[in-house]
């Protein structure tokens, strides 16, 4: 009986350690073979992220998860009167891009630049309005701008969350006293404080996993890969999903009216907020590629923009619409990496896109004359 | 230390490799040395917290054990449980009734002046403060003799495999293990590697990204949700919750199996219950009957009855103190304390509030007689259990009461606004739980365990199992139940 006990138990223990050498083996088989440039893959094909300086020096444009280097060229320039202009992944992906290629941010700055303006651009792939108001309220407030610029994109309203990485920037200190009484707190309030406090990043624990996590990506060229290959699943995963139900870029997506007017209710208070400081708010409709059908449903983007516009018109902000700026050819396209194919990208535009969207909005502060 | 990290596993390797070469009691101080050195990898200025709990209830329980007054054993049994509860309320519980006082003096036109605290919970204190009251009340009624080994009754509180997340031990349970000197067992030390593996898959591959599509949900505002995703969002919570905490008990039970050590199992299966009673039967068993046998039976008048059942199979008890109909009110006050002993916030009492409901509405429908198939109660059962996951997992109430709203309202189920991978994973995560269920239930048995078929299912197990543990072994989140 004791016998055939240890036997099953090392029987097991075989297919235990036989699991572990093919598990490692696969996912050695996958780093080589199945890994490529994640970055192509969630800017489109043949766009990059440019984040970059102006012409005459100093940072304008900036990750929003990485603040300083344009606040210090803010400071550094005598702390001028500021336009702080955020978004999303359209203001720094640049399709084909060349070099000396410029982002609309940075070609606005150096338009502005020479009329004693100095703007600042943040931007965040799929920025959400929970991220915008965020990032408006802690990094943003702290150029005491004159003009606060904002795209409102119709599919980013389809989400109303603030990704753990932005956290930070709201846990600041002095942003929830900050954020007191103003009208987007209610939707902030519960990200400002984390309920979960019991683990903290000082500790013991934390400093010897990351020894640990250090050491193995040393010596082992499949633990450094891990989290390309983590990538390369949460990839696999949204393709596969695609593939499954039959969804392109060109699916249409209809409006889901509450999160819709959750979001636009909070770019309501936003603004507001915005205004009784003092501040200008500029909102526009950003471009968007009309030569062939996209995920918009036409008459829900028809009213769509007749309510930004009336919001502008109850708040007291500009509204400008950039929709048909950017022609057909200078716009992108996504290849799947994994399985093949490519689809249309409505999101980002060529160089020549960032110049009309410069050109358009540089237009549009001087109307607004901050 | 965190079981999902990898200092916990190196950690783990070095104790169990030490442990097997000392002789019993170097190996208790091993034993000891190791659980403080866990514990106090998070915050060590809380370990001597955590041994004054331990050291105190040693001498109040002993004291008791050698008196044979009754009205002096019941006294020092009060003091140790007023004690007990004292450290429970200040590091858990001070913030939220000052609050609610504060709420309470507004009403009436009273603002108080408003103090800043900032009091940190220490790691697990649910947990060992109730396995110390647990003991001391055991040995009170003469269940279990006092321990006179300070160290060995030292190492069942702070034994680390069940320090900080359960399951909740009597001391009957593991002291006589830790007494004896358990042989080395190659069988319990498969298991213990097979329950380990199962139990960091679950957590880092199917937990914790479920976690990030629940973060995001509950992260909306919850008007904007509409009632397909109120429902999606309790069932991905409702996952992830589980997984996380039977992912931490599982790697508490299979760490103790290579010591040679067996804990008592802490769930089984809920998700496949097909009442109210049999779920609480199968979910954090060790909580569910030690609220039984401490709380709800005395309440009930009766603490003498024995057996496996939770809270819920005790309200038709016979031989409970209390009339059947006088029975609602401990039913409802136990699961109260039951929500409330999982955090300081109303949204856990009104999810304890719910259970109670839910248990009491099944129990009339039982004396009524209404009896439907087992497959329409489960499907009836599960989408109850989901929906209690709402407010456990809301920040206020109204977050709770807006969802729970939206899941019921007609004119909310139109549209999607979650991340499209929320409803997959959860419809996916849904359809693989049950063919697990199927796999566990009906194949294995069916499977000769030294046949090919058996290894060949066993190998792809652990392939794809070691697959995704080294692809998603990181520290990305605690486990939900430290927090409690």
């Amino acid at each position: 009986m004791a016998a055939a006990r240890t036997a099953g138990a090392r029987g097991l223990l075989a297919v235990q350690l036989l699991g572990f050498v093919l598990a490692l083996l696969l996912l050695d088989q996958a780093r080589r073979h199945l890994l490529f440039d994640f970055n192509e893959a969630a800017m489109g094909d043949f766009t990059s992220a440019l984040y970059g300086d102006a012409a005459d020096g100093g940072r304008v444009h900036c990750e929003t998860l990485h603040t300083a280097p344009c606040r210090d060229a803010w400071v550094r320039a005598g702390s001028p009167p500021a336009i702080f202009w955020i978004g999303n992944s359209q203001l720094h992906g640049v399709n084909r891009m060349h070099s000396g290629d410029r982002t609309a941010i940075m070609a606005a700055h150096d338009a502005l630049r020479a009329r004693g303006k100095w703007l600042v651009g943040y931007s965040l792939p799929n920025i959400s309005m929970m991220e915008i108001a965020a990032v408006v309220d802690t990094v943003g407030l702290d150029y005491r701008p004159r003009l606060v610029v904002i795209p409102v994109v119709l599919n980013g309203l389809r989400s109303g969350s603030v990704r753990d990485a932005v956290l930070p920037l709201l846990r600041q200190p002095g942003v929830a006293e900050r954020l007191r009484g103003t009208r987007v707190e209610r939707s902030l309030a519960p990200l400002l404080h984390d309920r979960q406090e019991t683990v903290k990043a000082t500790s013991l624990a934390d400093r010897s996993e990351d020894r640990l996590e250090t050491g193995l990506s040393r010596v082992s060229a499949l633990w450094a890969a891990r989290p390309d290959l983590r990538a390369l699943y949460d990839y696999g995963s949204d393709m596969l999903r695609h593939r499954a139900f039959g969804v392109t870029a060109q699916t249409p997506r209809s409006l889901i009216n509450p999160g819709y007017h959750a979001q636009m209710a909070l770019l309501g208070d936003l603004v507001g907020d915005l205004r009784a400081k003092g501040i200008d708010v500029l909102l526009y409709v950003p471009p968007y590629r009309q030569d062939i059908a996209g995920p918009y449903i036409p008459a829900e983007y028809a009213r769509f923009k007749a309510e930004l516009t009336a919001l502008c018109a109850a708040k007291g902000a500009r509204c400008s619409d950039f929709d048909g700026l950017v022609p057909g050819p200078e716009w992108g396209l996504v290849k799947d990496h994994l399985f093949g194919g490519v689809d249309y990208d409505f999101m980002h535009f060529t160089a020549n896109g960032h110049a009309a969207l410069a050109a358009a909005m540089v237009a549009e502060i001087e109307r607004a004359g901050p | 230390m965190l079981f999902n990290s990898l200092t916990y596993l190196v950690f783990l390797a070095g104790v169990v490799a030490l442990y097997w070469q000392l002789p019993p009691r170097p190996r208790l101080w091993l034993v000891f040395a190791a659980s403080c050195v866990f514990y106090g990898f998070w915050r060590l200025e809380f370990l001597p917290l955590l041994l004054f709990s331990a050291v105190m209830d040693y001498g109040l329980a002993r004291w008791i054990d050698a008196t044979q007054d009754n009205a002096r054993r019941k006294r020092l049994l009060i003091v140790s449980i007023v004690a007990n509860l004292s450290i429970l309320f200040f590091f858990k519980y001070l913030l939220f009734f000052r609050d609610a006082t504060y709420s309470l003096a507004a009403l009436v036109g009273y603002h108080p002046g408003f103090v800043e605290l900032n009091i940190i919970l220490p790691l697990g204190i649910s947990f060992y403060i109730f396995a110390t009251i647990s003991y001391v009340i055991d040995v009170y009624r003469r269940e279990f003799p006092a321990e006179r080994d300070l160290l060995l009754y030292a190492c069942f509180v702070v034994y680390f495999p069940h320090l900080v997340a359960g399951p909740i031990l009597r001391a009957r349970s593991l002291i006589p293990q830790l007494k004896e000197r358990p042989p080395f067992d190659l069988a319990l030390v498969s298991t213990g590697i097979a329950r380990i593996v199962a139990g960091l898959f679950l957590k880092v591959v199917i937990a914790d990204p479920i976690g990030a599509l629940v973060n995001d949900g509950f992260a909306r505002a919850p008007a904007s949700l509409t009632g397909i995703d109120s429902w999606t969002l309790s069932f991905l919570f409702g996952f992830q919750i589980y997984f996380d905490f039977a992912a931490y008990s599982h790697i508490a039970i299979g760490s103790a199996l290579l010591m040679g050590i067996v804990l008592p199992e802490n769930f089984n299966w809920p998700y496949i219950a097909a009442t109210p009673r049999e779920f609480w039967r199968r979910w954090h068993i060790s909580l569910s009957t030690w609220i039984r046998d401490y709380v709800y039976l005395p309440m009930a008048g009766s603490y003498r009855r024995q057996g496996n059942d939770a809270i819920a199979a005790h309200a038709s008890a016979p031989q409970a103190g209390l009339p059947r109909e006088q029975r609602t009110a401990p039913l409802f006050a136990t699961w109260a304390l039951m929500g409330l002993w999982h955090g300081a916030n109303w949204t856990f009492v009104v999810w304890g509030v719910y259970h109670a409901a839910i248990i009491w509405l099944h129990r009339q429908a039982g004396r009524l007689g209404l009896t439907v198939p087992v497959v329409v109660a489960w499907a009836i059962t599960l989408p109850l259990m989901m929906a209690g996951w709402v407010a456990f997992r809301s920040l206020t109430l109204t977050q709770t009461l807006t969802i729970w709203r939206s899941m019921v309202d007609p004119v909310h189920f139109r549209g999607l606004t979650l991340l499209p991978a929320a409803y997959t994973t959860a419809a996916s995560t849904f359809v693989l739980m049950l063919a697990a269920a199927w796999v566990y239930h009906w194949l294995m048995p069916r499977l000769n365990r030294d046949g090919t078929a058996f290894r060949v299912l066993a190998l792809g197990y652990y392939t794809v199992g070691f697959a995704g543990i080294v692809l998603f072994l990181r520290v990305t989140s605690q486990f939900i139940y430290f927090q409690f």
